[in-house]
């Protein structure tokens, strides 16, 4: 009928308009704004002396070295971290699976490390290592600063990002571990295969599309890391990522057209991986979209 | 719910031990960060992980100092704020995606799957301009815009997923029990739908608590800096001291609501994590 | 009082017609079945009575007073829908007494009408459970008492049954026909088991493909079908067709010839040329070595499968064709393939007989129970059984 179905487009419009209406808003225009503002010099302390200067301040960045280390430290950070997420969490996802007691106890814990402020945990992990006040030293028997030396901060810093993001892992694995049907392992038993066998030939390929998709999300979060490394280094010792580029640029630099270019370049970075994913995993999107 | 196939005691053991692990695992810094906030003041550089005789003296710093409490308003309230937007907002685009036919039904979710993947990085430069011309910067507005606009993806999962799992047929029924559309709604469709409302709220709030990088790009003052910032420049109850342990106490402080809401919502949490990404 | 009319009412849904002219009208008081196939249009004519859905063409009134363009609160009807439709937030007394809360009574009046619903129903002890602590058959009680405390004109009940296990269908099937007769209240019932529709209705409507086919009582359909699809529909086991020749007054069938007599049947003006005989199981008798064969049809039956059920014994069993082609019935009709494609019978006959699979039997088909019917368009040439066919066009 087609008063009704004309009736029921407008409403649903109305209803939808609000939200799409923030999420443009507040992405895509300060986004193209954005990409306006890295077209000039403009450094708000000499607010007088904007001018138009082209892709200028992108050959900057491009020729700067502080952004390849960035580039290179954020990378290092995110590959470490969700590579070993990965790991811990399929480890926490069967413990949590195979474990008779205390199931709902666990799951609560783990909880715990995803709902603290990132910022205390950060802070956490700093004091803990800390040569002064902190007890790792004193247990390992070490002394020195952790996070004054490049390579040991970034030891730090990937571990507390893991102890933050892996209960999240853990759990979306654990719904991807109960999705895979009991009788199939059971047959695959009664066939012969034993405990290894079973896990990579027939829950991991089950498990596929829930991996994939927490993979694609947790690649992206760790990519854009800025809370822990400002805690725990503010950047010093060469640990400095592209976020972290980006805030000392605009916020405390105030230089609004070089710290353009710098979050134009990150929104391709990030609009790069996900299509790498995206094109890479084959990730079906459009069923989870269509649902 | 699916068990253990290996009985034998060796095995229960190996993953009872597993979850005693875990357990420890997720808890440690937690237990950390509240035993540096006793320790008394003299002893902080005794590297102990247990403190030496316990003291509240960094609790009374913290609570007597106006801009932690400050902090603690702006989050509460910025927080809430921003959270009733996103899930009032998320809660209509979730019924009209869930219940209505119309084309651009899949494009909103894209559209929403954009948002979660876009870097927040990247505005924080425009933002800060735009805020400043406009004068929403150092304010609570200035902060629940963006929150609110990051919190709707995740709202908009969450509650379709939840709305798809309610029987919508009964309001059916209860039309012809006698009811008009309106008390249909109200005394079937909303008590119905009222857990995943609470609990996308849950979800939601709990990212506007953690939110650093906006609360330092967009804020500056006491106006409107919300704790994680605040803390980040606590500098302690005196300028000598090491402020380590002021920053333990106001950290604690601010866990253990948190901690709290795990607790009382752990179920609640975990189904709208999972139903959101795995079957969203 | 509540006497309901179909006048010539139609459905579409975008574009394609799910029922056609349907004209019915159904007694006060009575219990009243509508059957069919799945996608027959039974479900979508009971939405159109209570006002879930409009009418595209036609009227619908009750009591002569014309309700089709009224919401579903105004038409004092009760509804049992087939997934029951009770609130999961709600305990059963506050599911009960919904509909009376929403038209407003009062207190004490609530109470009253939920406890003597709750007795009928027997559901006293679980008045305050809510739905997930109760069985499949509380639930559906409970579906049941909701619609019972309204004391509304009309009853509507969508399949309420099929989702209960066998045993207790056939329980709730006797308690639901005890609670109408109790009640009085007209009644219009929907399913797709004629058991069901056979024993609950006063009359029966068998719908197909959103016609009306016949509109009888039970016993009217059994034993005069208006047509093929009828009589293969009702009945369990279903009745079996053989394909056969009319000539000179005469039934040639496999394995012989045939005059019809009894009822209807002595004088038939056919024209010659093919047509479908039917016959139930139990209009076949077992014949023995050494009886005669009296007038009828003695089929040469060679025993596939024998089903022993202590009271009944139904035999399985093939018959040559002699050169006549199987008779293919309509696919819709709920039968195993084998006797869709018309290569397998059943008979019914006495239980002391015990014959084995491979052996080959005699039975004899009665002249009188044969039905007869178009090899093209199934209708029934008998005139008995015309004669209850639904008045639609």
């Amino acid at each position: 009928m087609n008063g009704r179905t004309a009736a029921e487009q407008r409403l649903a419009w109305l209803l939808c308009a609000p939200a799409v209406l923030a999420m443009l808003a507040v992405t895509v225009y300060p986004m193209l704004y954005a990409l306006w503002l890295s077209l000039f010099r403009y450094d708000l302390r000499f607010p007088d002396q904007r001018q138009f200067t082209g892709l200028d301040n992108y050959l900057s960045v491009l020729t700067s070295p502080v952004w390849w280390q960035a580039l290179a430290n954020t990378l290092l950070i995110t590959v470490a971290s969700v590579s070993l997420e990965l790991l811990l969490g399929f480890c926490f996802a069967l413990v949590m699976h195979r474990t008779l007691v205390g199931r709902r106890t666990v799951r609560t814990a783990l909880l715990v490390p995803y709902g603290i402020i990132t910022v205390v945990a950060a802070l956490s992990w700093r004091f803990a290592f800390d040569p002064t006040t902190g007890f790792v030293n004193g247990l390992l028997g070490l002394e020195g600063a952790w996070l004054a030396e490049r390579g040991t901060a970034f030891v730090v810093i990937i571990l507390t990002e893991i102890w933050k993001t892996t209960p999240f892992m853990a759990l979306l694995l654990l719904a991807g571990l109960t999705l895979v049907p009991g009788d199939l392992l059971r047959a695959a038993r009664v066939d012969g295969a034993g405990a290894l066998q079973r896990f990579f030939r027939i829950t991991l390929p089950l498990m596929r599309p829930v991996i994939m998709v927490a993979l694609l999300f947790r690649t992206l979060d760790a990519f854009r890391i800025f809370d822990t490394v400002f805690v725990q280094t503010r950047g010093a010792q060469d640990t400095g990522t592209v976020s972290l580029v980006s805030y000392n640029t605009l916020i405390t630099r105030l230089n609004l057209g070089l710290g353009s270019a710098v979050s134009v370049l990150i929104f391709l970075c990030v609009l790069l991986l996900a299509a790498l994913y995206i094109k890479g995993f084959g990730i079906d999107l459009s069923r989870r979209e269509e649902s | 719910m699916p068990r253990a196939t290996g009985n034998r005691p060796g095995e229960r053991l190996f993953w009872a031990a597993g979850s005693v692990a875990v357990v420890i695992y997720a808890l440690f810094p937690v237990l950390w960060i509240v035993s540096l906030s006793l320790k008394p003041g003299a002893t902080l550089g005794d590297g102990r992980f247990f403190p030496h005789g316990a003291s509240l003296e960094h609790y009374l710093a913290v609570f007597a100092d106006p801009r932690f409490s400050a902090a603690l308003g702006n989050s509460l309230g910025i927080a809430a704020l921003a959270t009733l937007a996103a899930v009032l907002l998320g809660m209509f685009t979730a019924y009209a995606v869930v219940r209505l036919e119309f084309p651009g039904r899949r494009l909103i979710l894209v559209a929403a799957l954009s948002i979660a993947m876009f870097p927040p990085v990247s505005i924080i430069g425009p933002l800060f301009n735009m805020w400043r011309t406009l004068g929403l910067y150092d304010t609570w507005a200035g902060l629940i815009l963006p929150y609110m606009t990051f919190m709707l993806p995740l709202a908009i999962w969450t509650l379709s997923a939840f709305f798809r799992e309610i029987p919508w047929e009964l309001d059916k029924a209860a039309r012809v029990d006698g009811a008009t559309p309106l008390q249909a709604f109200v005394h079937v469709i909303v008590p119905l739908a009222a857990p995943g409302v609470f609990t996308a709220a849950i979800l939601v709030f709990m990212f506007a608590w953690n939110d650093f990088l906006f609360a330092m790009a967009l804020t500056s003052t006491s106006e409107a800096r919300t704790v994680p910032a605040a803390i980040a420049f606590f500098t302690g109850s005196s300028r000598f001291e090491q402020p380590t342990a002021s920053i333990a106490a106001a950290s604690v402080v601010v866990t253990v609501p948190v901690i709290l809401v795990v607790l009382l919502f752990q179920r609640r949490i975990v189904a709208g994590l999972t139903s959101g990404a795995v079957k969203g | 009082m509540a006497r309901i009319e179909l006048d010539r009412v139609s459905k579409r849904f975008a574009g394609a017609s799910v029922l056609k002219q349907v004209s019915l009208s159904i007694e006060d008081g009575e219990f009243f079945v509508l059957v069919g196939p799945s996608g027959c249009g039974k479900s979508t004519l009971l939405n159109l009575i209570v006002g879930l859905e409009a009418v595209s063409e036609g009227e619908i009134r009750v009591d002569g007073k014309r309700v089709d363009d009224l919401d579903p609160r105004e038409r004092n009807m009760a509804m049992v829908f087939q997934s029951y439709a009770i609130y999961p937030h709600m305990t059963v007394r506050e599911n009960i007494a919904f509909p009376l809360k929403l038209a407003g009574l009062d207190r004490a009046e609530i109470n009253a009408r939920v406890s003597a619903a709750a007795a009928i129903l027997e559901l006293e002890a679980c008045l305050e459970r809510k739905p997930r602590a109760l069985s499949g058959g509380q639930r559906q009680r409970v579906a049941m008492g909701r619609a019972v405390v309204r004391e509304p004109a009309v009853f509507l009940l969508d399949e309420p049954l099929s989702n209960l296990d066998a045993k207790l269908r056939v329980q709730m099937r006797t308690e639901i026909a005890r609670l109408q007769r109790r009640l009085g209240t007209t009644t219009v019932y929907v399913t797709h088991d004629q058991t069901e529709a056979l024993t609950l209705g006063d009359r029966i409507a068998v719908l197909r493909k959103g016609e009306v086919l016949q509109v009888g009582k039970p016993r009217e359909l059994y034993e005069h079908p208006a047509s093929l699809f009828v009589a293969g529909f009702v009945g369990s086991p279903a009745m079996n067709f053989l394909p056969g020749h009319w000539a000179a007054g005469r039934l040639e069938l496999p394995g012989g010839s045939l005059t019809p007599a009894g009822e209807g049947r002595g004088s038939l003006q056919l024209p010659d040329g093919p047509l479908v005989a039917g016959f139930r199981p139990e209009h076949l008798r077992l014949l023995r070595d050494g009886d005669a064969a009296d007038a009828g049809l003695v089929l040469s039956a060679e025993v596939e499968f024998v089903e022993w059920l202590g009271a009944d014994l139904f035999v399985h069993f093939g018959t040559a064709l002699d050169g006549f082609e199987a008779v293919q019935l309509p696919e819709d009709l709920d039968i195993p393939s084998t006797a869709r494609e018309g290569r397998s019978f059943i008979a019914r006959i006495d239980p002391a007989a015990s014959p084995q699979e491979g052996d080959t039997i005699r039975l004899l088909l009665e002249p009188e129970r044969v039905q007869l019917f178009d090899a093209r368009s199934g209708e029934n040439l008998i005139p008995a059984g015309r004669a209850g066919a639904a008045e639609t066009d």
